[in-house]
């Protein structure tokens, strides 16, 4: 990790990166101006440098996704920033350039499909929750309830990991969007969704062989004539699993095509196989250990090296995480994997996890699922107040997911085992300094909540 | 072309395009305009390219004389690189048309994932907030000087970082 670098003056600072990023502050007088342009105009490895800071520039936006963007939002909490922030141009709220590409993506494939100077309604969303948002065709921004029409080429984006909303076109056809979700929808007389990233569940009615329900994404297009099945975007896979019926998977990087079937699954991935296997099952056993750092797609948690159980080369750390009028909290969000699912859930499953606290206190653990075939069906929370051992003392704690009971019901019933967990999550309001160095599910247990101590 | 081939070569090489639209204005916001603009007459032309290459020429000229008729427009005058420095840009950035942005994006983030919060926070303020140096030094309590030797030793971290990556990869490739 690069040192704490807001220290006093650095004698070995970049002059000419210096005179970069005043440039772009609009910081630079005549004569500056002047050396950086000579600088750029002589110097080979300067333009090659100031194309690639300006490239990278870009891609770092793209990187910061809400979630992240959310846990820093903290410094821009004074008032002066939230007047900067509210001048901000409606669409970038929605987090970041990767959205602002996929949305004018959108737009221009909007544009495309339908050259017709008005748009038509062809659905409406309900089921709506969270914060989803739609995009029109005209680029005006208008946030999501129940019963909004959709006209064709309208964006409807999820925000949130929770958040999910249900379109239906006029056929009783439903795209189900779960989690950060964004798609185009069209409806010229064949049907079109644009899928820039997420995930959905769909349920096709019959559609006109001649006309199949077109589902396109970075890396794959998909005809349906009449199915249900799971649908992961992300920008360089698409992840299709049929639970009924037929799908026509074309690659768009060759244009190769296979037909999947029911129970089956196909992963488009660059250079990977082309191949139609069975839907895997979610793992019995299930673990992550950190040893090679923090896994792909693990946004909530920092990578540590120090202060481990013996023998340990990796953990992870709580990093804060702003809810807006959910508060700040202190989290571990594993990687979400909504489509295969993290572990299967048994009547003897339990969870384990080795951690410590530098300031004991309780912590929610939960388990967030998702229906067979595919809508978010809740979190499981537990939530004992078990968690007060010795400060800085490294532990393991077992718990049985049958303690595990729906967060917000009444009843607080226990996980069933018909749902997909894909994502584990350890919340505390305050900061406990939680450290965990070790997360796995396994097929039997105690049947009780358990502590052991770790040397 | 046929447009949705032309869609997916401007999506791919987005950030490359950005940034050269990015140099000339120094406004995010306005870059994004001029590429959406570029975007939208590239698709009405769609016809008219004979390949990726003629595509990403074309693009880059269409960017640079609309981001220089937006400078054009401000109320007030703005300093800005030089025409000759602006056409060697171009050929420097026609030269990376072959770099391949989905790698050089897979090595940015795994090595910005290696940074500090503290720094992590930095690039966001400056990059995804869009604020100056002053505006970040204000907004983390620092002062302005502190800021921009942080953002010079960050990117200088993430040069050697990405350039190891490179040649990791490389060696993994044989």
């Amino acid at each position: 990790m690069v040192d704490d670098p807001t220290t006093p003056e650095d004698l070995s600072a970049d002059v000419f990166l210096l005179l970069v990023l005043r440039y772009f502050d609009g910081d630079v007088n005549a004569t500056e101006l002047t050396q950086l342009n000579e600088r750029l105009r002589t110097d080979d490895s300067c333009r090659q440098r100031f194309m690639e800071f300006c490239t990278r520039g870009m891609l770092v936006r793209e990187i910061f996704d809400p979630e992240r963007q959310a846990s820093l939002r903290r410094e821009t909490a004074s008032p002066r920033m939230q007047e900067r922030q509210t001048t901000n141009r409606k669409w970038r709220r929605l987090g970041g350039l990767a959205l602002a590409a996929s949305l004018l993506a959108g737009v221009m494939i909007g544009w495309w499909f339908f050259n017709t100077p008005e748009s038509h309604t062809i659905g409406s969303l309900q089921g709506v929750s969270g914060d989803v948002r739609i995009l029109a065709v005209g680029g005006e921004v208008r946030s999501a309830e129940n019963g909004s029409l959709i006209k064709s080429g309208d964006t409807v984006r999820a925000s949130g990991e929770r958040d999910q909303a249900v379109f239906n076109f006029a056929d009783g056809t439903k795209i189900t969007l779960i989690g950060d979700t964004s798609v185009t929808l069209s409806d010229g007389g064949q049907k079109s969704v644009v899928v820039h990233q997420g995930n959905l569940a769909v349920l096709a009615k019959p559609q006109p062989r001649e006309l199949p329900l077109v589902l396109a994404t970075p890396t794959a297009r998909i005809q349906v004539v009449g199915t249900q099945f799971l649908l992961e975007t992300r920008r360089d896979h698409t992840d299709l699993s049929v639970i009924e019926g037929r799908v026509r998977v074309t690659r768009v990087d060759d244009n190769q095509s296979v037909e999947v079937t029911q129970g089956k699954r196909l992963l488009t991935k660059d250079r990977a196989d082309f191949s139609v296997q069975d839907i895997p099952k979610p793992h019995e056993r299930w673990e992550l250990d950190f040893e090679d750092g923090l896994p792909t797609g693990m946004s909530r948690g920092r990578f540590v090296r120090d202060g481990l159980p013996a023998g340990s080369q990796g953990g992870v750390a709580a990093v804060r995480a702003d809810h807006g009028k959910h508060a700040i909290l202190h989290e571990i969000a594993t990687p979400e994997n909504w489509s295969r699912g993290l572990f299967a859930v048994h009547d003897d499953s339990h969870l384990h996890f080795t951690y410590k606290m530098e300031r004991p206190d309780w912590l929610n653990v939960f388990i967030i699922v998702r229906e067979p075939n595919g809508p978010f069906a809740g979190n499981y929370l537990f939530n004992k107040p078990v968690f007060r051992g010795p400060a800085g003392q490294w532990q393991s704690i077992t718990i049985p997911l049958s303690e595990f009971k729906k967060a917000g019901s009444e009843k607080g019933e226990s996980l069933p085992t018909h749902l997909v967990p894909f994502l584990v999550l350890f919340s505390s309001d305050n900061d406990r300094g939680l450290v965990i160095d070790r997360i796995w599910v396994t097929r039997g247990g105690p049947g009780a909540v358990e502590f052991k101590d770790i040397q | 072309m046929k447009p949705d081939a032309l869609v997916r070569v401007l999506i791919r090489d987005r950030a490359k395009l950005l940034g050269y639209i990015w140099a000339i204005l120094r406004d995010h916001h306005l870059a994004d305009d001029v590429f959406q603009d570029v975007t939208v007459l590239a698709i009405e032309r769609a016809a008219d390219f004979n390949d990726e290459g003629h595509l990403l020429l074309w693009s880059r000229k269409t960017a640079r004389f609309k981001a220089l008729e937006v400078l054009r427009g401000k109320p007030y005058r703005t300093m800005s690189l030089s025409e000759e420095v602006l056409d060697m840009l171009a050929q420097t950035w026609e030269c990376a048309d072959a770099m391949n942005t989905q790698d050089e994006a897979e090595y940015l983030k795994a090595c910005v994932d290696q940074l500090t919060p503290r720094s992590q926070e930095i690039l966001h303020l400056r990059y995804t907030e869009g604020l100056t140096g002053v505006q970040v030094a204000e907004a983390i309590n620092v002062q302005v000087g502190s800021v921009y030797v942080a953002l010079t030793r960050i990117y200088q971290t993430l040069e050697k970082c990405i350039q190891q990556r490179r040649v990791e990869a490389g060696q993994a490739n044989g």
